[in-house]
């Protein structure tokens, strides 16, 4: 297992919706350098985990931090974080190029500075090619490809991907994991890939938590328990 | 550069550059021109003076132009939740009054444009510099303050709202209503509750107040009391929307 220093850490976080609740006392940790798998079925409440450590959604109690960061620093927060948001659309009529660039300055960064870090990244994401297309022409698969390139473009400690691979063929998994696995040995941070399947995890995690009916039911490393507690909670 | 001057500069770029606004252009000066010829005819026939005239373009490219804002601003972010995009924005530094200034700063544009083209014709119906002079200036305080009040509405509401149909429904039903008072008969406003109600519906004292400059030619400055209403208007619910906007949500209530 690789280096851990604590980068997101979760202390009894619950969420309601109306009187539903959708995370009840979850509490974890995710480390820099490694790959957190966040397992669950659908309506786990992983969405809605990483949606209160973005800041994007308030808990109902428990505390959180970021990068030493709490909820009172939110945009310091955010600066410090990559996310891929699950089922993100892209203005269709954008340049890939266009939008990276406009994405980066709302990190601060000037045009010049973030024209060439989108250059840079859509070379690794294989987009290099096809950076001055329209988004509405691409494939699913590379607009998933776009959305890690957009998650990277302020150098982040923390990557959080929410259900990566949703909608790719098998090929179009493989290749986003690969791309995502390649990334993360890359760069030193702290990466929470979320995944409803547990052959994702299992390929590229160094350790996993289960979320069943918004509670943490497995925090460990890839175990053979992962997959008898994974097959549990979705039978 | 501030956030909302990037956010509106991106909001133009894809309006003007990736968007529907050149189109727009030319739709609302093929409209004016048409309306040009047709006060022509009426002027020659004695139908309309040029006053009259004057107080159609002036209503014309106020109201064009506060409609675009309208409909520019119900899609701000509800058109953003609708389509996904809103939570890339939220997930970046960027502060939520920041967004929403930047979107009402890059709609206000399209009314600014409505107006501009509008001045040559009002220069050429108002048939001189002094009559013209008076139509330009109260088009453009009018519709300025028409266009933040009503734009900034609709932005407020489209913060709340979780689709575009429901902000811009509820948005043109609140702009209906406002009208009503415009639409009551002469004897209703002239007694003292029917000009209170005039005084205090922005709509219907901007509308007040270009009867009185452009067809009545009163002094401007006997009736700038009328200019309270719509600018105060303005002033308010531009605090409330940017309030508001401190708590955009990806779905409202969560």
């Amino acid at each position: 297992m690789k280096q851990t220093r604590s980068a997101v850490e979760c202390e009894g976080l619950s969420k309601y919706y109306g009187d539903q609740l959708a995370l009840d006392d979850v509490t974890l940790s995710i480390f820099s350098g490694q790959v957190t798998g966040l397992l669950g079925p659908n309506g786990a409440g992983k969405t809605t985990l990483i949606r209160i450590v973005t800041t994007i959604l308030a808990p109902t109690a428990g505390s959180f931090r970021v990068m030493g960061m709490g909820p009172s620093e939110a945009p310091a927060i955010r600066a410090s974080i990559g996310v891929m948001p699950e089922s993100a659309g892209y203005p269709q009529r954008k340049r890939a190029l266009d939008l990276l660039t406009h994405h980066g300055m709302l990190y601060g960064a000037t045009e010049g500075q973030s024209k060439r870090r989108a250059v840079e990244l859509l070379s690794e994401v294989g987009l290099r090619d096809r950076m001055t297309d329209h988004v509405g022409t691409y494939s699913r698969g590379m607009r998933q490809r776009l959305g890690l390139a957009r998650a990277l473009m302020n150098h982040p400690s923390v990557l959080i991907l929410d259900e990566p691979t949703l909608g790719l063929d098998p090929a179009g998994q493989r290749d986003i994991l690969d791309l995502v696995d390649h990334l993360a040995s890359a760069r030193d941070v702290a990466v929470l890939l979320s995944s409803h399947l547990l052959e994702e995890i299992q390929g590229i995690c160094d350790r996993a938590v289960i979320l069943d009916r918004g509670r943490v039911v497995f925090d460990a490393g890839i175990t053979t328990s992962l997959s008898e507690t994974f097959r549990a909670v979705t039978t | 550069m501030s956030g909302t001057r990037l956010v509106a500069r991106e909001e133009l770029r894809d309006t003007w550059l990736r968007g529907w606004a050149p189109w727009l252009v030319l739709a609302i000066t093929l409209a004016y021109s048409a309306v040009a010829v047709g006060l022509a005819y009426s002027n020659q026939l004695n139908l309309l003076d040029a006053k009259e005239g004057l107080a159609i373009v002036v209503r014309m490219s106020a109201g064009v132009g506060i409609l675009l804002v309208v409909l520019i601003m119900a899609d701000s972010i509800s058109g953003m939740r609708e389509r996904s995009t809103l939570e890339a924005v939220l997930l970046t530094p960027l502060r939520h009054q920041e967004l929403a200034a930047g979107k009402l700063l890059a709609a206000i544009v399209a009314w600014a444009v409505a107006f501009v083209i509008s001045v040559p014709y009002l220069y050429v119906i108002g048939q001189g510099v002094g009559r013209a002079l008076i139509a330009v200036v109260s088009s453009l305080a009018v519709g300025f303050s028409m266009a933040v009040l009503l734009g900034a509405g609709a932005g407020w509401l489209s913060v709340r709202s979780r689709s575009n149909l429901q902000s811009l429904g509820t948005g043109l039903v609140i702009l209906a209503i406002l009208t009503i008072p415009m639409l009551l008969p002469a004897a209703v406003l002239s007694n003292p509750v029917g000009e209170f109600l005039q005084r205090i519906d922005p709509l219907s004292a901007a509308n007040h107040l270009i009867n009185a400059l452009i067809i009545d030619e009163r002094a401007p400055f006997s009736e700038i009391w009328w200019m309270i209403s719509p600018v105060a208007g303005a002033l308010l619910v531009l605090w409330l929307f940017l309030a508001q906007s401190e708590r955009i949500e990806l779905e409202p209530g969560t």
